[in-house]
């Protein structure tokens, strides 16, 4: 925020005033001179309010802030504050609102003793840092015949959690472990529904014999019969997020050159928003879910469980960008054995297809989230047009070699919760126990 | 919607393009508000009476001028409209009460506008409390400016110019006054 101080000088002339006050004055020196008095009180109304307005001219300067009382906020709409501190006989002000590169929403307004709170609702689809508006104020002096210099701009930005939107069926990795959880693993245990009837054994319980069972197998009672459960176990899932890419669904933005529209989603806000909505549906299951990023080489967040996990895990999304780390990485991710594989990129680069052939030849269950948003071509010339096409012709290769290994492929643009359902069904190659159901809590 | 709700500001402008709304209260465009200044500013200059009834080529210039005003309210040109004002009712001869009275207000109120027009971008828009508030500092100039109007029309106008040396006394007081009250050329002007 900027604090408005009193320099002591009063504010500037407004060209247009010093005119009208000329004009007048001029009018009354003709009337004057040619004795005409009709002629001189035609002018005297616009030289006396002019010298009205410059007798009363506000001294000191003007502060603006920009105040956004929600500290995490979810996309959507979120509201800003824009606060004009001005001397109390500033009876207005020029407000001019921005954001990003766009044009700027200027309002005159009025100014209760040189102050005004003035609500700025923001639209917003896009997750991660961002900037939310950038406030600039003048303020004008009585009838706008003098001004104050204008006041720094201020800006408000945030980090924009990525949301959650309900997911149905996910798919499960091949091999699920530990011995709590909220899937049938296929070993026996406790918990899961009927495995098979058994002879009695060292280390049943009394209470698996089933009575009914023994009876018709042995009348003798020569041998007990006991039932068997299958044991529950919960699943590892690592949220993998290309974040080298961030393109919008203008080709013509993916230069770096010119902003995407701030009103529509990146690849990288698709990707966030997937990772999170799988994210809550692996954790309200009770399934152990970690992140780690394509991107860049730092510290993964290891797979944990509950609800703090998915807090933790939102956050490590909101705060992915791209560019922070321009090393290669020399290999794939690591990640925990037996872990299902869910990666989010837009795959306009080899790289991801490589680690995902990696981790798929090493045992794991990869997911393929494409994130690549709607594109918008109709304004694209011919030239880009070919460009893009060539681009897309590349893209679908590698999609293409994705399924070629097995791989399940979702587009979060065309329905994913049927894709995910049917990545479930399909399970992994022999293994048809291992889906499950992410239930609506 | 009542005029202390507040409204967007965006609609289809730059607002809805950035995904936002400024909420104030009632405002209307700043280009009407200059459409406004041209029309009062063209309704100052042709306003006819009897015996001051502009000719076609002549009309057409003082709406060009009017429309100058209104386009680029910034420029000064409300200055140069007042002294037309002035100029043809000195050539026209002496208008009628109701003309003077008409004249008073279209002119200043003219210029009132164009001041605040000339600092509100085209493309934005001004809340009207804004104008609202200024429009009672208006009515306390233009008050006595038409009590003034009406007592020269009424009472002094035939004996007017009929002393040299009260005129040559007007004058002289009139530009003294405004020596004294005009600002000296740059200083404390907006640059």
């Amino acid at each position: 925020m900027t604090v408005p101080r009193d320099d002591g000088r009063p504010w500037a002339r407004a060209h247009a005033s010093v005119a009208v006050a000329a004009g007048g004055a001029a009018l009354v020196l003709l009337g004057v001179a040619a004795g005409r008095a009709d002629v001189a009180v035609v002018g005297v109304a616009p030289l006396v309010a002019v010298l009205w307005d410059w007798s009363r001219r506000p001294r000191g300067e003007v502060g603006i802030s920009l105040v956004q009382p929600v500290q995490q906020p979810e996309p959507g709409e979120m509201v800003v504050h824009a606060g004009i501190n001005a001397p109390d006989d500033a009876p207005a002000a020029l407000l001019a609102v921005r954001r990003g590169r766009t044009p700027a929403v200027v309002t005159l307004v009025r100014l209760e003793h040189g102050r005004r709170v003035v609500r700025v609702r923001v639209r917003t689809v896009r997750t991660g840092p961002q900037e939310l508006a950038t406030a600039e104020a003048l303020a004008l002096g009585a009838g706008g015949a003098s001004l104050a210099e204008a006041a720094d701009p201020v800006e408000v930005r945030t980090v924009v959690l990525p949301g959650t939107p309900r997911l149905g069926e996910v798919p499960l990795p091949p091999r699920l472990r530990g011995l709590s959880g909220a899937h049938e693993s296929r070993r026996a245990g406790e918990g899961g529904g009927l495995r098979d009837v058994h002879p009695y054994s060292s280390g049943d319980r009394m209470r698996r014999i089933d009575w009914r069972t023994t009876a018709r197998r042995s009348p003798q009672l020569r041998e007990l019969y006991v039932r068997r459960e299958h044991a529950l176990a919960e699943a590892a899932v690592v949220l993998v997020v290309d974040s080298r890419d961030d393109v919008g669904p203008d080709p013509l933005t993916w230069r770096g050159s010119n902003l995407p529209d701030p009103l529509e989603a990146t690849s990288l806000d698709l990707a966030r928003t997937a990772a999170a909505a799988l994210a809550q549906a692996y954790l309200g299951q009770g399934d152990r879910v970690g992140l780690d990023d394509l991107g860049v080489l730092r510290r993964p967040l290891p797979p944990g469980a509950g609800r703090r996990q998915l807090d933790r895990v939102r956050h490590a999304l909101a705060v992915t960008q791209p560019g922070i780390d321009q090393r290669a990485r020399a290999r794939a991710p690591q990640v925990p054995s037996g872990a299902l594989v869910v990666l989010f990129s837009t795959f306009l680069d080899d790289e991801p297809v490589e680690v995902a052939a990696h981790w798929q030849r090493i045992g794991h269950r990869i997911v393929a989230v494409d994130v690549l948003p709607d594109l918008r071509t109709r304004h694209l010339d011919g030239r880009e047009r070919l460009a893009l096409r060539l681009v897309s012709l590349a893209r679908e290769d590698r999609l293409a070699a994705l399924a070629d290994l097995g791989i399940d492929l979702v587009s979060w643009r065309d329905s994913p919760v049927t894709a995910l359902t049917l990545a479930r069904r399909r399970g992994a190659p022999g293994r048809g126990r291992t889906v499950a159901s992410a239930a609506h809590r | 919607m009542s005029a202390a709700e507040p409204s967007p500001t965006s609609g289809r402008g730059p607002g809805a393009r950035a995904g936002l709304d400024v909420e104030v209260g009632r405002t209307v465009p700043a280009w009407t508000v200059r459409a406004v200044v041209a029309l009062v500013g063209s309704a100052a200059l042709v306003l006819p009476w009897p015996g001051g009834v502009l000719p076609a080529p002549v009309v057409v210039l003082a709406v060009a001028l009017a429309l100058v005003v209104g386009l680029r309210p910034r420029s000064g040109a409300a200055g140069v409209l007042v002294v037309a004002v002035g100029l043809r009712l000195a050539v026209q001869g002496p208008a009628p009460l109701w003309a003077l009275c008409t004249l008073v207000l279209l002119v200043h109120g003219t210029v009132w506008l164009a001041t605040w027009a000339g600092r509100v971008p085209f493309a934005a828009r001004v809340e009207l409390a804004v104008l609202r508030s200024g429009l009672r500092r208006l009515l306390v100039v233009q008050v006595p400016a038409q009590a003034v109007a009406v007592l020269v029309v009424t009472l002094a106008q035939p004996s007017v110019g009929a002393s040299d040396v009260a005129r040559i006394v007007g004058l002289v007081a009139a530009a003294a006054v405004t020596v004294l009250v005009l600002p000296r050329a740059g200083a404390d002007e907006e640059d």
